[in-house]
């Protein structure tokens, strides 16, 4: 959950929260791997720090724990889980394709 | 506070927001047994402020239309006449979404993913579900404005207490956004089958009419949800229904469409917020 100041950021970091502008309009999607571009463009917005996930994860994997967050405490339900599986299904595809 | 003082300021709320003449005008066109997608039009655009809204809440990316709608009369052939008029009636509440961060973003994913879930199933009318799920958390934007001390406590209860949004407004107030939503919209006489899905997405088993639309944006607001786009207030997944999953003979299939949609808007929505398209010429 921690913020990080921008200068401090590592290539390759995610996201853990989805970046917005002031009127919560999504600039960056919650998952996202930070890119040298991508940090640049927003520094260049004004953003000083970023939520970065604790353990520095990478694309789908990233994207597929948090999935898996999302859903704790349905362990125990078919279609709960069914569905999340298909998440982390579809994340590891869009990383792959 | 006590819940019949909030409901009556609720419902001082919506005559202060409506726009009298042209809704009851529209309305008297609309009521007409024979009316004309045309006189309609032109009952709207005596307001061209209210039409501006109208086609601004149109092009805010909650029907999954490639081009912008520019005029009332393309907007009627493209929506249909019933969520036309909706919009109309409920054109003033959408000011409010932007009191409550995140919220805009968790009602167009719900809008979203309640119109893909309904044209997967087959309805001739999935946009009447889009507008749905856009609404089906307007009871949150106006207890924003007219409750906020309220609306604290809640949060701090959802905070700490890792409660469920509805059950936090319950404790403090008695009632839900969901009770709020339909107070509203019942005072500006939209359709039951918009109404129904507000009052009912958290509670299936409390709605007696068109429990099948209810129950799919229930569904639709889960998926948004499994998905995190916005701030729906609360971080707790719920469960679907298994009831509601049945009745609507829903699939994996049709959760992977729902799942489409919602990654298509984020993907419209990386590129740029969506502007309001809007020309005097083409309105007038």
């Amino acid at each position: 959950m921690p913020a990080v100041r921008i200068d401090q950021i590592q290539v390759g970091q995610v996201l853990e929260r989805p970046v917005t502008n002031a009127s919560g309009i999504v600039l960056m999607r919650s998952g996202t791997a930070l890119t040298p571009a991508l940090i640049e463009r927003l520094r260049d917005l004004g953003f000083t720090e970023l939520p970065i996930r604790a353990l520095p994860t990478q694309g789908a994997d990233g994207e597929a724990a948090a999935v898996e967050a999302r859903f704790r405490g349905h362990e125990h339900n078919p279609l709960m889980m069914q569905l999340r599986e298909m998440l982390v299904r579809r994340s590891a595809e869009a990383a792959g394709g | 506070m006590d819940s019949r003082k909030l409901r009556a300021r609720v419902e001082r709320l919506t005559d202060l927001l409506a726009a009298p003449d042209v809704v009851a005008q529209v309305r008297e066109v609309a009521n007409r047994e024979q009316h004309s997608a045309e006189q309609l039009a032109d009952a709207i655009m005596a307001d061209p402020a209210l039409a501006v809204r109208v086609l601004r809440v149109v092009n805010s990316g909650f029907f999954n239309f490639p081009q912008p709608i520019t005029t009332i009369s393309h907007a009627l052939v493209m929506l249909g006449t019933d969520v036309v008029k909706a919009l109309v009636l409920t054109a003033p509440v959408f000011d409010l979404f932007s009191r409550v961060k995140g919220l805009w973003l968790h009602s167009l994913a719900v809008a979203r993913a309640s119109g893909a879930l309904a044209e997967a199933l087959g309805y001739r009318d999935p946009e009447e579900l889009s507008l749905a799920g856009l609404l089906h958390d307007v009871g949150k934007a106006v207890l924003a404005d007219e409750a906020p001390l309220a609306v604290r406590q809640v949060q701090s209860l959802v905070q700490q207490q890792k409660m469920p949004i509805s059950a936090a407004e319950q404790q403090v107030l008695g009632f839900t956004h969901a009770d709020v939503g339909v107070w509203l919209l019942q005072r500006w006489n939209v359709p039951v089958k918009l109404t129904a899905p507000v009052g009912g997405h958290h509670q299936l088993s409390t709605v007696r009419e068109y429990a099948d639309r209810a129950a799919i944006v229930h569904v639709a607001d889960v998926l948004a949800r499994a998905k995190a786009i916005g701030d729906p207030g609360d971080q707790l997944l719920p469960a679907i229904e298994a009831e509601a999953w049945e009745a609507l003979r829903l699939t994996m299939d049709h959760a992977a469409t729902a799942f489409d949609a919602l990654d298509a808007l984020i993907d419209e929505l990386a590129q740029g917020p969506k502007e309001p398209v809007w020309t005097e010429r083409r309105v007038s």
